[in-house]
């Protein structure tokens, strides 16, 4: 017996072959995506760990730099002539007393500004109470107000009717007379109620507005004496600095107006200029000090001598240096820093496809290089405080980002 | 009774002529099936790799920017010229001691204030093909006040 029919049963249809197909077909997209999501998430980390650290050792290193790479070697300190003057030793004693006095300033503002935060907290706060008591006593006043307005109001209603039966019992017993004029008078003083309550309001609501304002003017007030205490102090660190710089030159003995050249001559070449140019242009004392380009070079110089413990030099000298250096580190550290990161770090970080922004800021001055009006959320920020050559704090940002 | 025809049934067994349309698409669809296999495997391999490399070279450039011989007075990130100097011909020395197994690697320190100071510690062999380069700024320590800005690369790959 033949049974031809029985020769397809269990056996896979085109439908079957299509449906299986599109099983496959699914499983392998989900796999796809899935290996896809998995891989990029596990590259993202590791990049994203790489510029943190990029971020992290590029500060770590900034604050070891050290302020520039010219080489004073050929710089030789002579003998110191003795031209003290003895009217300097007094001006050395009043600088030595008026720099005793910045510092304890210095001190006395910062607890001021301390103070005025304070101050200002406090009186915002009890603002803040009084406001919530006058609004209590508003609601309160509104209160009894409305009740004595709905009794008047009530007594209003029924005054008439009351008025004619008084007179009615006026007339039996006699002498007592009650008019319509005393339900006028009713409605009066219940008019009168509301006016006043609404006057009182009024004055309390005025009140509110006034302690805002007065609130808002504490704020302002507070923040414009935090930022003269502030202004104030770095004026004085300025002051502090050139008070070292005289201090330094007067005890040396020699006159006001005289340089550097007078105790150090030096022959070396920087570039176009010789060193003693260069010097003799910088260290001129007070504020040409300041004003000098080629500050940096000659405090280098400074650091130089008075690290390498030169015994050649004097203590006066070391302080006269000293005295640069601080100039120096006060003024300039932080330019140093931003430079650093514009042509050195910056420059890497270009490269490799990066941007970004470094942030440098002491208590009077704020630098940024690179691409600081747009930090994305998700940069890697590295953030680091150090202490410039004049121990100055200041604090460094830097942000690195995937362009 | 006797049934011989039933014993071939459900099975793959003599086919006719519309088994083949079915077969063949069947047998396409499982070599696009291996090939996407190989395909995922392939690049989650290539890609496992790369990313291992590079977690190497992290972790031994950590290493290096830290406690290793290079740097000065156990300060993270500031390394010693002279001690970049002085293992300039000791390699295997520093293979050894920061070495990963199964991996090789180069290290490049570069003075990015004086461009044409480098320093390299490489292995004879050279690298190959395959390897991941990482750079982290680093100072570099002359002398008490002489300190440059400075970049380390360290380059890994595998020796076998």
């Amino acid at each position: 017996m033949n049974f031809p029919a029985l020769n397809r049963k269990g056996q896979s249809t085109v439908i079957d072959i299509a449906m299986l197909s599109l099983i496959i077909i699914i499983s392998l997209t989900f796999l796809q995506i899935y290996s896809m999501t998995h891989a990029a998430t596990n590259t993202k980390n590791l990049k994203d760990q790489l510029m943190d650290e990029y971020a992290q050792h590029a500060l770590l290193s900034l604050s070891y730099v050290s302020p520039t790479g010219v080489d004073y070697s050929t710089i030789q300190p002579q003998a110191v002539e003795d031209t003290y003057d003895k009217d300097l030793g007094k001006l050395v004693n009043v600088s030595l007393k008026l720099r005793n006095y910045t510092s304890r300033v210095d001190a006395v503002l910062q607890n001021w500004s301390n103070n005025v935060t304070a101050a200002r907290n406090e009186i915002k706060n009890s603002i803040e109470s009084m406001k919530s008591n006058i609004s209590a006593l508003r609601s309160d006043l509104q209160d009894s107000s409305d009740s004595l307005v709905s009794t008047l109001e009530g007594i209003d209603s029924d005054c008439e009717d009351t008025a004619q039966g008084l007179n009615s019992f006026g007339e039996l017993i006699g002498g007592i007379s009650v008019t319509e004029d005393s339900c006028d008078y009713i409605t009066e003083l219940s008019n009168t109620v509301t006016q006043t309550v609404n006057q009182a309001d009024s004055e309390l609501s005025n009140a509110e507005s006034k302690l805002d304002e007065i609130s808002y003017n504490v704020d302002s007030n507070a923040q414009a004496a935090l930022n003269a205490l502030q202004d104030a102090r770095c004026m004085l660190r300025e002051a502090n600095v050139k008070i070292d710089y005289f201090i330094s030159y007067a005890q040396l003995g020699v006159k006001e107006d005289a340089d550097l050249l007078s105790i150090m001559p030096v022959t070396a070449s920087i570039g176009s200029k010789t060193t003693t140019e260069i010097i003799g242009e910088s260290l001129f004392i007070e504020d040409r000090l300041a004003e000098s380009s080629y500050l940096g070079t000659a405090a280098s110089a400074g650091v130089k001598l008075v690290l390498e413990g030169d015994d050649t030099l004097s203590d006066s000298q070391t302080r006269i240096l000293g005295g640069a250096v601080l100039a120096y580190g006060r003024k300039n550290y932080l330019n140093l820093a931003q430079t650093a990161v514009e042509n050195k770090f910056g420059v890497v970080l270009t490269k490799q496809g990066y941007a970004y922004c470094f942030v440098a800021q002491d208590c009077c001055s704020t630098i940024r290089a690179g691409e600081c009006a747009t930090i994305p959320h998700n940069s890697a920020r590295a953030i680091r405080t150090i202490n410039t050559l004049s121990n100055e704090s200041a604090q460094m940002t830097l942000d690195i980002w995937r362009k | 009774m006797k049934a011989a025809g039933l014993n071939n049934k459900g099975q793959i067994g003599p086919m006719s002529l519309e088994d083949i349309f079915p077969m063949v698409i069947a047998i396409i669809i499982l070599f696009v099936f291996i090939a996407f296999i190989f395909n995922i495997t392939g690049a989650n391999l290539a890609q496992r790799n790369t990313e291992e490399l590079h977690e190497t070279a992290l972790g031994i450039t950590h290493i290096l920017v830290s406690k290793s011989v290079f740097v000065y007075a156990g300060k993270d990130s500031l390394l010693d010229a002279g001690k970049l100097d002085d293992y300039s011909y000791y390699y295997n020395q520093l293979s050894e001691k920061y070495g990963v197994a199964g991996h090789n690697f180069s290290i490049s320190v570069y003075d990015l204030e004086d461009t044409g100071r480098q320093w390299k510690y490489e292995p004879s062999s050279g690298a190959n093909q395959n390897s991941a380069t990482i750079a982290l700024p680093v100072a570099i320590r002359y002398s008490v006040d002489s300190v440059h800005e400075g970049l380390l690369e360290t380059k890994v790959w595998r020796t076998k």
